[in-house]
């Protein structure tokens, strides 16, 4: 992977309540938390990396409007995805374990054909997602390499193999 | 705290996701004013940019806002405050700072921390910072 002209670099959230959120993202992701310079607000680092990944903020505004999640209809952030690694399934039943031992509301989990995604909402319920890379050689022929497919909870409980992996190993 | 010995750790930021009043509308402006490309083909609404396909499949998922659905003050509501883009290049990252005066969207510049950035609203009236880091520049 080469030097990107431009990459997604962080999302900055307003909450509602910063140390929660904070211990939010530490706990799940092993965010490190860093103070950023304006007063109320967390810098969350990957750890290891300069550059913050999720910028919290306080809200100062307690009648302020709160995250919708479908079917709410709304304009705004839908949702914000992480990478995860290793690109293998093992690494994103470890994270489902993970968001169920912190106690974590898991939204949705999909194959999405280019990547295999599970959906969970933070303490403002805002809707996150963190994905593993599916393999280039699922979907290089494709024209349009996104969908949303199997529901991959039963995979993720450790019941059976996602339905495109075992095509895979048919073929 | 890392979470490696649980069997996997955070790569990276990866991809937001937008509902947006009129997502061709959107599209084209991210396409205009970044040069976002598109990939795959328009399905339900769905716009997925990226600027490097082989890079990052998509940064940016621009989709239908459903019925009913009415716009927020961006600025005060919890949850996103801003999505921010680096630009490694400064040439690139000048060029997006003249399409957005271009476009009249009323970009307010800045620079903080050893970067340069840009920050603007989009059709809808949401948040995005591209900025640029001084070792970008100084590389250069």
């Amino acid at each position: 992977m080469g030097q990107a002209l431009l990459r997604t670099s962080h999302l900055s959230l307003r909450v509602a309540d910063l140390a929660r959120s904070q211990k939010f993202y530490e706990e799940l992701f092993g965010f490190v938390a860093l103070p950023a310079d304006d007063a109320g607000s967390i810098a969350m680092n990957i750890a290891g990396e300069d550059e913050p990944v999720l910028l919290l903020e306080a809200s100062h505004d307690a009648r302020a409007p709160k995250p919708r999640v479908e079917p709410e209809p709304f304009i705004g952030m839908e949702h914000f995805a992480f990478e995860l690694a290793p690109d293998d399934f093992g690494a994103l039943r470890a994270f489902y374990r993970h968001l169920k031992d912190v106690g974590a509301e898991i939204h949705h989990c999909v194959d999405h054909i280019i990547t295999n995604s599970i959906y969970f909402l933070d303490p403002d319920r805002n809707l996150i997602e963190a994905y593993v890379n599916c393999p280039r050689s699922r979907f290089e022929a494709m024209e349009h390499p996104y969908g949303s497919r199997e529901d991959l909870t039963p995979a993720l409980e450790g019941k059976c193999e996602p339905g495109w992996m075992t095509e895979t190993a048919s073929q | 705290m890392s979470t490696s010995d649980k069997g996997f750790t955070v790569r990276r930021a990866g991809h937001l996701v937008i509902r947006c009043t009129d997502p061709v509308r959107t599209a084209q402006f991210f396409k205009d004013v970044v040069g976002f490309t598109q990939k795959g083909v328009v399905q339900r609404g769905m716009h997925f940019l990226t600027s490097d396909f082989n890079e990052n499949h998509h940064m940016l998922l621009v989709r239908p806002a459903l019925d009913g659905a009415v716009a927020q003050d961006a600025d005060s509501l919890v949850g996103m405050a801003r999505i921010s883009y680096e630009i490694t290049a400064p040439i690139a990252y000048n060029k997006v700072v003249a399409r957005l005066i271009d476009a009249n969207a009323s970009p307010e510049l800045g620079s903080a921390k050893g970067r340069r950035f840009v920050r603007f609203k989009d059709p809808d009236g949401l948040p995005y910072e591209f900025y640029c880091r001084a070792d970008n520049e100084q590389a250069a």
